[in-house]
């Protein structure tokens, strides 16, 4: 289960669209923007495509390796000349089981809704704000330890990016996440919790486990994003509860917060 | 251009295989029956009088070391649930975390709770490990609190018993009373069968027994004469007999009861 994390955690800061930074080549994740109309942007992490000019088909691809079946969609709607706003859905299949049969039953479903707005308030300025909806649902047993604590239940986000475009190659990120609500798991998984190391506990039934209760986590996380001709690289480092990124489970303790993307885009 | 929306989502959730019908909720499993157990502990069918008393008084003092070993096996079940409610200062907190952090769950319906407990073993300081055995329980819950019957196994269960070694082996039934509270466990009287097998230094033995406890050290057991039963009791500072003609204190060593209603006596 860890390695479904990372997997995503990796993967997930991937899902971008950077090229030089120009008007038509801007940054992907965390805001409005899409590809352009068949335009591949591929990496180790993700693998995008722009099936028309604002509409986007992409796949975070270290996941599949950890037999983490998953698939998104984004659309960007022009509002102004300064002003985009972006739907986009992707959606998560993780069977517990058939990345290690030792573990117990569980099949995680994830399915994040954003609708996100970019303005480009000048030249060099863009503030994007999305409001991130994840429907989780779990099916099966639920061990908290597995999954490093994270908080794998359906929850509501508001984040924020802003960029400033230093030069051509090199723009600064600041992205500001905050956990505004979730709600409780589904009842139709249990839940294996540790209280002591002697004791083992599997719940079954309707409960809810403030084990998982992580509302109002936030992170704050600066960064840049290089962009050349075809290659891309954002890295970032910040602090706060880590959300995994893509299925957006967020740990309950506060840690640092890396981001790391590498990418192709032709 | 404008791809047509319907067609992706639809494809997007075919691929994703969202589409799977959920898996009903585990069922929770049925207790065992103990009603026959605890009417049994409200109702003593023996009247005690001349010609049983001794009797009863042989059969009671026959099976006590059986009882005080359940006695202290009860706080190694009482342990085991313990780690698995932890009511931590909130009555419908369950499984608190030993290091604090906030680790609960609240409870908002019906349900029920397995839990692992690996015993202490026999040396000190060891740490917890597999092979030292171990207690599992089944705990129902519902909004009102503990179901009333907590049921499991001891699995080879090591732990200190009189100051020796001891396993035990076998299974486990624990009426904890009519809507008990989360936070009222370990409260009240609980009353304990247990059906299985005690190794020691002696060797090998059955362990078929029940009693009832109550959180003051004070015990109760059922002495059978025949087919009927009195219940012997014992609350630290006095003992005797329920029977079905009243409440005896006895005074063991003169071999002398009185009934509590009316200062009746029988000796023998």
């Amino acid at each position: 289960m860890s390695a479904v994390l990372c997997g995503c955690a990796v993967a997930g800061y991937a899902v971008s669209s950077d090229a030089y930074h120009t008007d038509k080549q801007r940054l992907g994740y965390g805001t409005a923007y899409t590809l352009g109309k068949r335009t591949i942007a591929l990496g180790p992490f993700t693998a995008q495509y722009g099936l028309f000019d604002h509409f986007d088909v992409g796949t975070y691809v270290l996941p599949w390796f950890v037999r983490v079946g998953n698939l998104g969609v984004k659309w960007q709607l022009p509002v102004t000349d300064t002003v985009d706003v972006a739907p986009q859905l992707y959606s998560f299949r993780l069977d517990v089981q058939k990345l290690n049969a030792d573990s117990p039953p569980l099949v995680i479903g994830a399915v994040p809704f954003d609708v996100t707005a970019s303005w480009r308030a000048s030249k060099d300025h863009t503030l994007s704000l999305s409001a991130v909806y994840t429907w989780i649902h779990l099916q099966g047993t639920f061990d908290q330890e597995a999954l490093e604590g994270a908080a794998a239940v359906s929850n509501f986000q508001i984040v924020s990016t802003w960029e400033y475009r230093w030069t051509r190659v090199t723009a600064l990120l600041l992205r500001l996440r905050y956990l505004a609500h979730q709600w409780q798991p589904t009842a139709s998984a249990s839940y294996v919790l540790h209280p002591d190391e002697y004791t083992t506990v599997e719940v079954y039934g309707d409960a809810r486990l403030d084990a998982l209760d992580v509302r109002h986590a936030w992170s704050l996380i600066p960064g840049a994003a290089w962009s050349w001709e075809t290659f891309n690289l954002r890295v970032g480092l910040g602090y706060g509860n880590y959300n995994v990124p893509g299925v957006n489970f967020v740990l309950p303790r506060k840690t640092l917060c890396p981001e790391l993307d590498v990418f192709w885009r032709w | 251009m404008v791809p047509r929306r319907g067609c992706w989502i639809g494809a997007f959730a075919i691929v994703m295989g969202l589409s799977c019908a959920a898996k009903s909720p585990e069922p929770k499993p049925t207790p065992p029956d103990m009603s026959v157990l605890v009417d049994s502990y409200e109702h003593p069918t023996l009247s005690l009088d001349p010609s049983n008393v001794r009797l009863a008084f042989e059969a009671s003092m026959s099976v006590s070391a059986s009882v005080q070993t359940a006695v202290e096996l009860v706080p190694q079940i009482q342990t085991a649930v313990h780690a698995g409610l932890n009511a931590d200062g909130d009555q419908k907190q369950i499984g608190a975390s030993s290091n604090g952090s906030n680790r609960t769950i609240d409870v908002t319906g019906s349900g029920f709770l397995l839990v692992h407990r690996i015993c202490p073993g026999t040396a000190v300081g060891g740490g917890p490990n597999e092979a030292n055995g171990s207690i599992d329980l089944t705990i129902g819950f519902t909004e009102r609190g503990i179901d009333p019957v907590v049921w499991g196994t001891f699995n080879a269960c090591q732990f200190v018993l009189g100051g020796a070694p001891a396993t035990v082996q076998g299974a486990v039934q624990m009426y904890v009373g009519e809507n008990l509270t989360f936070d009222k466990f370990g409260t009240e009287p609980v009353l304990v069968a247990v059906d299985g097998a005690l190794t020691d230094v002696s060797g090998t033995a059955g362990l078929a027994m029940d009693c009832r406890i109550a959180p003051t050290g004070a015990f109760e057991y059922r002495v059978f004469v025949g087919t009927q039963h009195v219940i012997y009791w014992d609350d630290l500072e006095q003992r005797g007999f329920r029977a079905a003609n009243g409440t005896w204190t006895c005074q063991l060593d003169l071999h002398l009861c009185t009934r509590d209603e009316d200062s009746q006596q029988l000796a023998w």
